[in-house]
């Protein structure tokens, strides 16, 4: 992700962070593209929000699996594997509700 | 419409290593001239089909690269659509043949992946998704997500998911251009690993590198084959932003343009290559094209319905889970082999559906016998 893509990126963090939905769709990655590839398997989700009149999709927190159905919140988590010279990238994830 | 196909070529798919991408342009330029039996003076204008030979060889300006091949260097353009950009192509020529402005063209699609790694061909591939609104996804996950969602819907199986693939690759039999010419079982498809549940690895479509093309022409000709009628569906490019995740809506629109401009009705269509790029893709295909209702495609599938003696031949090709999927070359291919059936004559009308990205884009091609 390029610098000035991620800076566009993180002005949708307002809208949607701390947002509520309902799983609508969902799948558990085991092979990603290569800005992933250190992160699989992770969870691949289409979230029906519960405020906003529409849908987003979006990585699953590490480590959890979803159901049609689940109910989750959107938050920041990393979203791309790391590399020593470029910045930590942060972006939206959906994870279960307490 | 009065397009007739009078030259056909479709290489070999498969990983081939031995073959450059300008070396696949040669050949299926070679290939296509010598069936069509036509001096090369007389192609007027190229249209190359291709998703991203800018990324997996560095190379773009294929317009320029395909004319080169010719001595009078026809004026040629580069159409992409993703995964459709062999569909699209085939209609952008048409509609050149139809305005009057050439009289016999050149049609040529291709792609050379296998020169980078399996993790870098994923992303290069996922820049047909959205990368604003799909970031982290890739397209067994996008399609994994609508097998999710049917199987959920429509109470579809993970066994009626592998009869797709088993279908396909029985068909891929009799292919010698296709990539995988061997037979899987259903359990070996149940117990591939998984990619993106619940699509594993024996749902998905290759890596492939290929070239097919098709010569189209206004002109009188002996050859048997002609477009019908051709149509194109668009939707949105997100997932996240379709009314119906149970359906591909551009696939139908395109059918039914299609359908309207063939003036045939969709019970006249013997055979179908359909965008199975997935095998979840091919069960929506067979229900978004009208085959069967939404729903019940899963069951005809896996009941031989769509096989050889069923009541329409889906993917006889092998489709593009065993024949292979060069991107760029996918749409023209199908429009190929469907020629050759037709001139062959085991069947009298068969459609082309080729797809781009998560079904924003879709085309539909109907061929048929020539009508006097």
């Amino acid at each position: 992700m390029k610098i000035t893509e991620y800076w566009r990126s993180h002005q949708q963090w307002s809208k949607y962070l701390g947002q509520k939905g309902r799983v609508v769709a969902t799948s558990m990655m085991e092979v990603a593209a290569s800005d992933q590839s250190t992160l699989v398997p992770y969870a691949y989700v289409l979230v029906e929000l519960e405020q906003e009149q529409g849908r987003i999709s979006v990585m699953g927190a590490a480590g959890e699996q979803f159901m049609i159905g689940d109910q989750v919140e959107l938050v920041l988590r990393k979203i791309k594997k790391e590399h020593q010279h470029e910045v930590i990238v942060y972006g939206l994830k959906a994870t279960h509700l307490p | 419409m009065d397009i007739k196909v009078i030259g056909h070529y479709t290489g070999r798919f498969g990983e081939l290593w031995e073959q450059s991408l300008t070396d696949l342009i040669k050949e299926g330029v070679q290939g296509v001239l010598a069936d069509a039996q036509i001096d090369q003076s007389e192609i007027e204008a190229i249209f190359v089909a291709n998703k991203a030979g800018g990324s997996f060889n560095e190379q773009r300006h294929l317009g320029a690269l395909v004319s080169e091949q010719f001595t009078h260097f026809p004026p040629a353009m580069r159409v992409e659509g993703a995964c459709a950009s062999g569909g699209l192509a085939v209609a952008a020529a048409s509609q050149a043949l139809m305005s009057g402005l050439y009289k016999t063209v050149l049609v040529l699609g291709v792609e050379k992946m296998t020169d980078v790694n399996t993790g870098e061909a994923s992303a290069i591939l996922a820049t047909a998704a959205s990368r604003e609104k799909e970031y982290g996804s890739t397209f067994p996950s996008l399609y994994a997500l609508l097998a999710n969602y049917h199987m959920v819907r429509y109470g579809t199986t993970r066994e009626q998911l592998s009869s797709v693939v088993v279908k396909n690759h029985r068909h891929a039999l009799t292919n010698p251009k296709a990539q995988f010419r061997k037979e899987f079982t259903i359990e070996q498809v149940n117990q591939s690993p998984l990619v993106a549940s619940p699509l594993r690895l024996l749902d998905c479509s290759p890596i492939s590198d290929g070239v097919a093309a098709v010569i189209l022409s206004s002109k009188p000709s002996s050859r048997r084959t002609q477009i019908l009628g051709f149509g194109q569906g668009q939707d949105t490019l997100a997932l996240m932003d379709r009314q119906d995740l149970s359906q591909l809506r551009a696939s139908t629109n395109a059918m039914q343009q299609a359908l309207s401009r063939a003036h045939i009705k969709l019970t006249d269509i013997q055979a179908a290559e359909v965008h199975d790029c997935f095998s979840i893709a091919e069960i929506l295909a067979t229900e978004d094209l009208g085959f069967f209702p939404k729903g019940e495609a899963a069951a005809a599938i896996e009941s031989g319905k769509t096989t050889i003696g069923g009541k329409v031949i889906i993917n006889p090709s092998g489709g593009l889970k065993a024949c292979g999927h060069p991107v760029g070359a996918t749409g023209v291919k199908q429009v190929a082999f469907l020629s050759k059936l037709i001139e062959a004559g085991q069947f009298d009308c068969a459609a082309a559906h080729n797809v781009g990205g998560s079904g924003a884009t879709a085309v539909v091609t109907i061929l048929g016998e020539k009508r006097s």
